[in-house]
């Protein structure tokens, strides 16, 4: 049985396996040393390349129809076949029992779960964060959720004069800040309520600036829709902002990566070059973390 | 066709061996198979050459393409291998392949409604438990699990149900280890009364703890079966050892045991469609 056929399961369509995230793209923008390498290339083995591309296209469905799969590729289907051949020695692939499918094997699942109890998400949040930082110039930030709500833990570094932004460690706003509303956006709802309605019933805080639960609750929607937040004024007057989601295995929230501006910059629109540069390290790193629905 | 496979054929540059694969994939697996046996720091390019009897400069032609392909990834200051982000990949694909995997994610989340509880998914391996899906608390106190990382069977509410349910052939020797390791299963619990405590696991389908793994926590766990009535995955709830969320007889000790046997429900549903 096909995953993507089965009734407790989204659309095999909606299930995402971007095509965009190559393998190349997070490879470059993650480290310079790959940078390099692609623009001086170091001898490789090609065919194990094209082996593992082949692996990789099995991660949101087995495949059943081996002809079909060939012409996805666009490789001959006698050509796949020796590479299943060897994918299946090497326990990466097997053949499903019941549908004769190829799947991923047991010896996918053993190098997932030891490249999982590797991972780190703090050491792999800073390079994308350095890297988006060096992109943009501007300073860049990753928060997680705690029982006082989002706490910035990591910063880039920053050689500017001034430094702007909230220190390390340092409850933020849920309710009127770009990183608080992504974290509201896709948390489990009772998790984020207590201090959602604790902040819009805050005489000094956001009501004060006619924001009230129906209104927020159209912010949250919005950025839902968006898969980002924006604003202006964030916690300090004159500042830009914006946030975006970082998923984890299970496709759950794990962090939010959020970059600001002193000055509005004309960088911090919806469709500008800044939010795209946000959206694919946030994607980057979402897959680096082990999303894989969430990415889109 | 008729000629064997031959596993110890020449030097991969010849990109088609005779039993017509791709020879230089499965060269390349075994350098990653290699690489992930390493320790948290990675494995040096010529301890890989040592490791798998290849030379060097032949290791490094494969490290560079498992590299381009995110399966091996090069740190930075070490110039260290270790595992990439694109064998998390592989693994989780191979986990959707699996009934329970797939379909203990709703289940753990609808779990972890209530506040300053943590829950845990955690699958067998032949290195012991492994927590594969999780749920955090976001409660005060930090009580994340780490995925992928084997944890006890002995001492642990999640491994003492895989003891109870599993042959003891599979459990016997994890748990030898761990003695041999001062890890006894229990303060100076000795083997009768560890039986005897599977033997009540089994009796109540759940196995409640203080002090579990971590002092200071507590921890009830449920076990999740397939259509053969084996033991595919335990469920584990884990609150701070002080809050009185998690007696065996309580609300969430309740709902843990519906959780897992909705999850059994299901596994066995979908072998029916199959």
């Amino acid at each position: 049985m096909l995953i993507g056929q089965h009734p407790g399961r989204r659309q095999q369509d909606e299930f995402l396996y971007s095509r965009q995230i190559s393998a190349g793209t997070i490879g470059k923008t993650l480290t310079g040393t790959l940078t390099d390498r692609a623009e001086s290339p170091q001898q490789g083995v090609k065919s194990l390349e094209i082996g593992l591309q082949i692996a990789m296209e099995l991660v949101p469905a087995e495949v059943t129809s081996l002809s079909e799969f060939a012409r996805r590729l666009d490789m001959p289907p006698s050509k796949v076949y020796r590479y299943m051949v060897s994918l299946m020695r090497s326990g990466i692939v097997e053949r499903n029992p019941d549908t004769g499918g190829y799947r991923l094997g047991k010896v996918a699942l053993q190098l997932g779960i030891a490249a999982q109890a590797k991972l780190d998400p703090l050491r792999a949040a800073d390079a994308i964060l350095d890297e988006l930082h060096l992109q943009t110039g501007v300073p860049v930030a990753a928060s997680i959720w705690t029982a006082n709500g989002p706490v910035i833990v990591r910063r880039s570094e920053s050689n500017s004069a001034l430094l702007i932004g909230t220190r390390v460690g340092t409850p933020v706003s849920v309710v009127n800040s770009s990183i608080g509303r992504v974290f509201a956006a896709y948390l489990p709802e009772d998790v984020v309520a207590p201090l959602i309605n604790a902040e819009l019933a805050d005489p000094a805080g956001p009501s004060a600036r006619q924001l009230d639960a129906e209104a927020f609750a159209a912010i949250v929607a919005e950025v839902r829709a968006n898969g980002i937040a924006f604003q202006r004024g964030d916690l300090i007057s004159g500042i830009e902002a914006m946030a975006a989601p970082i998923f984890q295995i299970g496709d759950g929230l794990a962090m939010v990566i959020s970059i600001v501006s002193l000055q509005r910059s004309g960088n911090f629109e919806p469709d500008g070059a800044f939010a795209r540069l946000l959206r694919d390290s946030a994607q980057i790193l979402s897959v680096r973390l082990g999303a894989l629905e969430a990415v889109r | 066709m008729t000629r064997k496979p031959s596993h110890t054929a020449d030097t991969g540059n010849e990109r088609v061996n005779a039993v017509q694969g791709v020879q230089s994939v499965e060269i390349g697996m075994r350098v990653a198979a290699t690489v992930a046996l390493s320790g948290p720091g990675g494995m040096a390019l010529n301890d890989i050459a040592k490791a798998t009897g290849m030379a060097a400069g032949k290791v490094h032609r494969y490290l560079v393409s498992l590299c381009q392909e995110g399966l091996i990834e090069q740190r930075d200051r070490s110039g260290r291998y270790d595992l990439g982000w694109a064998a998390i990949r592989l693994g989780l694909g191979a986990q959707l392949a699996l009934p329970h995997i797939r379909e203990c994610e709703p289940i753990i989340h609808d779990l972890q409604v209530e506040g300053g509880l943590a829950i845990a998914a955690a699958i067998w391996t032949d290195k012991g438990p492994v927590i594969i899906r999780k749920a955090e608390s976001y409660g005060q106190l930090m009580m994340d699990t780490r995925i992928g990382v084997p944890i006890p069977v002995g001492n642990t509410s999640i491994g003492r149900v895989f003891a109870a349910y599993l042959p003891t052939a599979m459990s016997a020797p994890l748990l030898a280890a761990e003695r041999r390791n001062n890890m006894p299963p229990g303060d100076s619990m000795d083997r009768g009364q560890f039986t005897s405590l599977l033997k009540s696991i089994r009796e109540h389908g759940l196995a409640s703890q203080s002090g579990d793994f971590l002092a200071g926590l507590q921890a009830l766990a449920a076990p999740v079966f397939d259509e053969r009535d084996e033991i595919v995955m335990a469920i584990s709830m884990l609150a701070p050892a002080n809050s009185p969320a998690l007696s065996p007889h309580g609300p969430n000790a309740r709902k843990l045991l519906a959780a897992a046997s909705r999850l059994s429900r299901r596994i066995r549903e979908i072998a029916g469609e199959g």
